[in-house]
């Protein structure tokens, strides 16, 4: 299934944000704006309404499937942590990242969960890029910390995919753990390191170069560490990657692709594709993840579109960040 | 350039418009863009932290 | 549109894929009837006419790029061609417009070839009418697309320098297409991607790899070979 393009993408209006006049950049800051603000509140109070739905079963013991509770739990904490880092929400909003970077906090057991899972499996990163996202919001937990730090001295480096090496590296950077990497030889790795040619990408490799740019960034807390080459291409190419799968109702990679529009160190915020993401979100909040129809049972809902909502609470939080202070 | 009006046939109004219509090709209306595709080493991601969320079965659209 | 309308368009198509197949074989120095030969063997004149206007300055595109010599006989027929789907004099719609800037090309073409010292027929219009802004260049590529046929060299006007000047607005027009999978507009596009290159345009893609990629994924139609032949020929005369 694919939807019209002309009535969805709005191509028409389609205005580079940098590319306009003063009056005109104005209004379209403004709109902007208005969008980023709208996505990310809606989808905050859409991932804290429905929070109960994301936690693990009463009584479990074990995480089980790593990707049905363990995962989602890890990303809503991440997108509490870069409200309340940001700061740019209002009091209501940080109140419920607050409580939902406590809630997340506590299905993992004051991170206990976290330290089990690493004391079981030594060399597995994932209870460290979980953890970083509570360091990053000041929490800590001395007996699973002990363990990364000495994960780091060991420097037993397991194989995975560049752009989950970035990850990595980022976690350690948030937690303060480590001695610091070579980001260029890491960066060089990812496809994105690569500058291809932009039309040889696909669905998954558009995910990879998002996730190289959020850990590279810091989530867009470090713009500047983007290599200039690497934000050359971006400028050049984002606009079409984020067009090309508007087309298509990819609304979750298109929420990531607007995240890294907004960790440039010249942030791409185009008022037009901010509008088509917010013009698809639901009332109570919950942004679709594709263009499928959507579930009307709570658990599927919350399980199909804990996702997007993640990314729209980021994607509005660092565009309004970036819009209040450059 | 000096145009002939010899004896050749004068297009009928829909040879006309088919015409006009193949001067003007528009782009395809349906996109084919890449849309998730399962990886043969699809099981090595598991554990992906932030990854794509995976649809439960592949789409073909 | 009516089934009359579909079975003409589709007639005209093929006829005018025919004659695109022979721009090839010309292009890659096989023997062909000549254009002449080519619409007196065909059974049904207004159809090869009609190909004849769409494949336009095409037809010359071995004459511009390999050195073919015009055969006077070619005059007349693009003339009657002119003659039996009649010039767009006041376009109106964009197909129009479209319409008017392909003549003019084929016009240009004939001229430069047949008459060197006689001027050109002014462009039916201004660039910007027929091509929008490039500021949105999703439209605007597709608009540059339908004017492949000016990706000619030494054709030249107010749309080639237009598109010139817009590299960035191409190559993410191009970059598109390729990702919807529209290789038809991505092969028309491929081509001024070449003229640039041809006329040492610095371009943010490299337009070697493009023509590649589009050799082995974008299918065998004649209308796609003729395009990918002159891509081809514009790169190697770079």
């Amino acid at each position: 299934m694919t939807t019209d393009p002309h009535a969805t993408t709005n191509h028409r209006a389609t205005t580079d944000f940098h590319a306009t006049t003063d009056s005109h950049a104005t209004a379209a800051h403004h709109t902007t704006t208005h969008h980023a603000h709208r996505l990310a509140t809606a989808a905050l109070d859409w991932l804290h309404t429905h929070r109960h739905l994301g936690a693990f079963p009463p009584g479990a013991t074990e995480i089980g499937d790593p990707d049905r509770v363990y995962k989602p739990l890890g990303e809503t904490a991440l997108a509490a942590s870069l409200v309340l880092r940001e700061g740019v929400a209002g009091p209501a909003s940080l109140a419920r990242a607050r409580e939902l970077l406590d809630f997340t906090w506590s299905e993992f057991r004051a991170g206990d969960l976290l330290y089990e899972r690493q004391l079981r499996h030594w060399l597995l990163t994932d209870p460290l890029e979980t953890y970083a996202h509570f360091a990053r919001a000041g929490l800590r937990h001395d007996r699973l910390h002990a363990l990364l730090e000495h994960s780091a001295a060991v420097g037993s480096a397991t194989e995975v995919l560049p752009n989950r090496a970035l990850a990595v590296a980022n976690a350690r950077r948030t937690t303060g753990i480590g001695a610091a990497p070579d980001w260029t030889a890491l960066t060089r790795a990812t496809w994105l390191g690569g500058t291809p040619e932009p039309w040889a990408i696909d669905w998954t490799t558009g995910y990879s170069l998002t996730h190289t740019v959020f850990h590279l960034t810091d989530w867009g807390a470090r713009p500047h560490d983007l290599p200039p080459d690497l934000a050359d291409y971006l400028t050049a190419w984002l606009p079409v990657w984020i067009d090309v799968w508007t087309e298509v109702a990819q609304w979750d990679l298109v929420g990531e692709l607007l995240i890294v529009g907004a960790c440039l160190p010249e942030p791409h915020l185009d008022p037009a594709e901010w509008q088509v993401l917010a013009s698809v979100q639901h009332d109570d909040g919950l942004v679709p993840r594709d263009g499928d129809p959507v579930s009307d049972d709570p658990a599927t809902r919350f399980a199909d579109h804990q996702h997007p909502a993640v990314v729209a609470v980021i994607a509005g939080t660092l565009a309004l960040s970036r819009l209040l202070t450059g | 350039m000096a145009l002939h009006t010899l004896a050749h046939p004068a297009a009928t109004t829909e040879e006309r418009t088919a015409f006009t219509a193949l001067m003007a090709p528009p782009e395809t209306p349906v996109s084919d863009a890449p849309l998730y595709e399962p990886h043969a080493a699809g099981g090595l991601l598991l554990g992906l932290l932030i990854s794509p969320p995976v649809p439960k079965e592949p789409k073909d659209r | 549109m009516t089934t009359g309308g579909r079975v003409a368009e589709t007639s005209l198509a093929g006829a005018a894929d025919v004659l695109a197949g022979q721009v090839v074989d010309a292009l890659r120095g096989r023997e062909r009837p000549g254009l002449v030969a080519h619409v007196d063997a065909c059974g049904d004149r207004t159809l090869v006419l009609g190909a004849v206007r769409l494949v336009g300055s095409d037809l010359f595109a071995p004459h511009l790029l390999t050195g073919h010599l015009l055969d006077p006989g070619d005059v007349e027929v693009v003339s009657d061609s002119f003659a039996c789907f009649p010039v767009v004099r006041a376009p109106a719609s964009h197909e129009q417009h479209v319409t008017a800037w392909r003549d003019w090309a084929t016009a240009t073409a004939l001229l430069r070839l047949a008459d060197p010292g006689e001027a050109d027929p002014g462009p039916p219009g201004d660039a910007d009418t027929v091509l929008g802004d490039p500021v949105e260049w999703q439209t605007w590529s597709v608009h540059v697309a339908q004017l492949a046929p000016l990706a000619l060299p030494g054709l030249g006007g107010p749309v080639v320098d237009a598109v010139f000047g817009q590299p960035l607005a191409l190559a993410r027009g191009v970059t598109r297409s390729l990702l919807r999978r529209d290789h038809a507009t991505s092969v028309r596009l491929a081509r001024w991607t070449a003229l640039l290159h041809h006329d040492r345009i610095d371009q943010p893609l490299d337009p070697h790899l493009l023509a590649e990629h589009l050799r082995l994924y974008a299918g065998t139609s004649a209308r796609t070979a003729l395009d990918l032949a002159i891509t081809r020929r514009l790169l190697e005369a770079a």
